[in-house]
């Protein structure tokens, strides 16, 4: 049974919003967004996860060990960006 | 197999101390992979660095760690790596610590060819002290002690340090992280002296200052400066003027590396019969010895003074 | 069972280094100390041991800093400049708490001074060369003898107390070949750094509850391997920077009460003929001869007179002055600089004698003649110095 969880997943803790990884992303997957409840004030979040093709691009530029993407091949059932529950594996 | 980096992080010291945007964090992540793919053991690696951003790391990673005075952390590590040459030694430190003040210890440390790596985190700024020129900022960039722009050439410490005769060489860049890991990993492995000059971003001390303050457009603007190794053989000397090679610039698998030259120094002196040669292969016979009376000694050492002899306190 | 041998103080303190154990030196060459680094050069080998000439002062203190810190016993020998260099990496080993023994061939200053010529001008600078308030030990010894002996109690009180110790010969002591016994290591008591009993995990390099916390090896013999921080910041228990002011006075009063709870340990002093001595004279190095002559012909004039010698220079012995102060006449301090321990025997004195100096920088050593003029009349000015006639004639005519 897949997994309940994104292909790629931000750790509020340690994000400083600093951008890079929207920046890079090759698919647009992430989005700077205003949160008053995350440190800086300002965080990346994972608005189009079913775009995610797992290239780790995101993990690699990030400055903070904040951003972790599951390797290719996992099985994964998550919600997309229109609401309704999908699973993918790449 | 995503590396698992809190088996090689102080994880009660997070989150990262760096800005928001600053390289040195992902110049770490990259290090920490090359290491895990190394498969070496964290207890017998010791990491050195000296006093600046870059330099905090030896606070994150779980190494045997010393966070030295400005500018001496390759000092450091050179004697380091003499008193135990089986034990990996790493230098982590920015433009202005290793090559501006240290830049003398970075030269003879190259000349020496002493396997260590150093990773020098290139930011083109002091930023811990707040934005000033340091010998990287690019001519006509702003900083805070030059407001109207630095004026002065920069260095390109590639160059130097293969002009001074490092044994690995590279030039990597924080926003390509992938092949700064590469990069990073082919320098631990050399034996011998491995500089890796990695260009990284500081939007908060140097972009501000140059309205690059927005992390990725200084990024963008950083790769400007860069060229890949393969493309600069195909460009001119006139093209290639202002830019920086990257890649892996030097290799030379002939050098020999100082721990193991000083290892034959060891084997030539110990082949004497000399007495702490004796001493070290424990063949010193007491016709090697002289057996000393306390009157004797008395002569030599008349004052009424307590001496280290467990035999004679007091002469 | 050790060996005879004619050397000069410098190599004596080589030999004696690798009696007491000495694992890592660098340095780097200079009047009139580069006989220690000659010799070293051909016996470390010879035990298996690294040896370094670093490219400048600087690195080669900081390259001892760092070989003590990962475990061995380092040792560095310099004179006048290369002292002035090395002062930042000598407050680094103070707050890293390292063990570290730093010879110091005194010469003629200031800048460069004097480099053939013997002096004792760099008293004051053992004590306040790094900036900052940091505990210092500093130990000068009178021959070449008491350099072999007096270079094993460094490394013991370095490896004892966690700290960076300056060994204070001079140009002429170390050109000085005399004949010396070097002992056996088996021969002397050898302190190595205690070890902590706790378990990797739970070791912290600036524990609370120690006054002199154990320094752990980073590699220890049964394959054991301490991982931590050490930081040339103002740190907690666990190395880190801190900036917390408490804290901060605490840990600046622990690192000063280290030594100033153990000055009765660390000082060390000689009486010669001070029983019933009216007049005394302190006297350090190689001084104290000339001292020692003096006083003797003094003696044989019915004067009473006798030589206090601290082979502890800092932490002065304060008791020891005190006393001595409250039982003689007046006190003479005979140095090769214009007064700089006067002013410390001065403060501990605190004015219930006078203190009269022989204090003569002119390069060259004091003559025992001198002294004996100064017993005999404290008020005289001693020193060899250029008069005004001589000054003329020097070039200061019309």
């Amino acid at each position: 049974m897949a997994e309940k969880r994104m292909p790629v997943e931000i750790n509020y803790d340690l994000c400083k919003g600093c951008g890079l990884c929207v920046h890079i992303c090759p698919k647009n997957v992430l989005e700077m967004v205003e949160d008053l409840h995350v440190w800086m004030g300002t965080t990346a979040k994972v608005v189009r996860p079913e775009d995610c093709i797992r290239c780790k691009m995101c993990e690699d530029i990030c400055p903070d060990f904040a951003i972790t993407v599951a390797d290719i091949g996992v099985e994964l059932t998550f919600e997309d960006s229109k609401g309704n529950l999908i699973t993918r594996s790449k | 197999m995503a590396v698992d980096y809190a088996k090689y992080l102080r994880m009660d010291k997070m989150p990262l101390y760096w800005c928001p945007g600053c390289g040195d964090g992902i110049v770490l992540k990259c290090y920490l992979e090359a290491i895990d793919e190394l498969g070496w053991s964290k207890d017998d690696c010791a990491m050195v660095s000296g006093i600046g951003c870059a330099a905090r790391v030896t606070g994150y990673v779980d190494f045997h760690t010393l966070h030295t005075i400005h500018g001496r952390a390759i000092a450091v590590a050179v004697g380091i790596k003499m008193a135990h040459p089986d034990k990996h030694v790493f230098v982590f430190g920015g433009d202005g610590d290793l090559v501006h003040i240290g830049g003398n210890h970075l030269l003879h440390a190259c000349r020496r060819n002493i396997d260590i790596t150093v990773v020098l985190i290139n930011n083109w700024i002091y930023g811990m002290t707040g934005g000033q020129h340091s010998c990287t900022t690019p001519p006509g960039a702003k900083a805070s002690t030059a407001p109207r722009g630095s004026y002065e050439p920069t260095i390109d410490v590639c160059k130097m340090a293969i002009g001074a005769g490092a044994g690995y060489v590279a030039r990597g860049f924080a926003g390509d992280p992938v092949r700064l890991k590469k990069l990073i990993k082919e320098g631990l492995e050399y034996k011998g002296f491995a500089l890796i000059d990695v260009f990284s971003p500081c939007p908060i001390n140097f972009g501000r200052r140059n309205k690059l303050g927005d992390p990725a457009k200084l990024l963008e603007h950083m790769k400007s400066f860069l060229v890949s190794s393969a493309k600069a053989k195909r460009m001119s000397e006139e093209e290639l003027k202002g830019k920086f090679i990257t890649g892996v610039l030097h290799k030379d698998e002939s050098k020999p590396e100082l721990t193991e030259a000083y290892k034959g120094l060891v084997e030539k002196a110990q082949a004497s019969d000399e007495y702490w040669a004796k001493y070290a292969k424990g063949t010193l016979t007491d016709a090697d010895k002289y057996k000393i009376t306390r009157e004797e000694l008395k002569k030599l050492y008349p004052y009424d003074v307590e001496t280290p002899l467990k035999e004679w306190k007091k002469l | 069972m050790g060996r005879i041998a004619f050397l000069n103080a410098n190599a004596a303190v080589a030999e004696a280094a690798l009696v007491a154990g000495l694992g890592f030196y660098a340095g780097y060459p200079i009047t009139p100390s580069s006989e220690v680094p000659e010799r070293l050069s051909k016996i470390m080998p010879e035990k298996g041991l690294p040896f370094m000439m670093m490219e400048d002062e600087i690195a080669s203190i900081n390259a001892c800093v760092g070989a003590s810190a990962s475990g061995v016993k380092a040792m560095t020998c310099t004179s006048g400049p290369g002292f002035s260099l090395k002062q930042e990496a000598l407050g680094m080993a103070c707050i890293f708490e390292v063990p570290l023994v730093v010879v110091d061939v005194m010469r003629g200053g200031p800048s460069t001074g004097l480099p053939t010529r013997p002096s004792q001008q760099d008293i004051m600078q053992a004590r306040w060369g790094t900036h900052g308030d940091h505990p210092i030990i500093a130990l000068a010894p009178c021959n070449a003898q008491e350099a072999i002996f007096e270079t094993i109690r460094a490394f013991n009180l370095a490896e004892k107390f966690r700290q960076p110790v300056v060994l204070l010969t001079d140009g002429a002591l170390s050109h000085l070949h005399t004949k010396v016994y070097i002992p056996d290591p088996e021969e002397v008591e050898i302190i190595d750094r205690a070890q902590p009993d706790v378990d990797p995990d739970n070791y912290y390099p600036y524990d609370y509850n120690y006054e002199i916390p154990p320094l752990a090896k980073w590699w220890t013999e049964d394959g054991k391997s301490y991982r931590y921080h050490l930081s040339s910041l103002i740190h907690d228990k666990t190395g880190f920077p801190t900036v917390d002011p408490k804290y901060t006075q605490w840990l600046l009063k622990r690192l000063h009460n280290k030594i100033l709870n153990h000055v009765d340990e660390i000082t060390k002093n000689e009486y010669y003929k001070m029983d019933d001595a009216e007049v005394c004279i302190i006297a350090y190095g190689s001084t104290a001869e000339a001292a020692r002559v003096a006083i003797d012909q003094a003696r044989e004039e019915g004067i009473k007179v006798g030589l206090f010698r601290p082979l502890t220079i800092w932490p002065s012995p304060e008791k020891q002055i005190s006393d001595i102060a409250s039982k003689v006449k007046h006190i003479i301090v005979a140095e090769m600089n214009l007064g700089q321990y006067k002013l410390e025997v001065e403060r501990i004195v605190a004015g219930r004698v006078p203190v009269y100096g022989v204090g003569q920088a002119a390069g060259v050593l004091i003559r025992p003649s001198q002294i004996y003029e100064k017993i005999k009349d404290p008020s005289k000015s001693v020193e060899i110095c250029l008069t005004e006639e001589e000054l003329k004639r020097f070039g200061g005519g019309e």
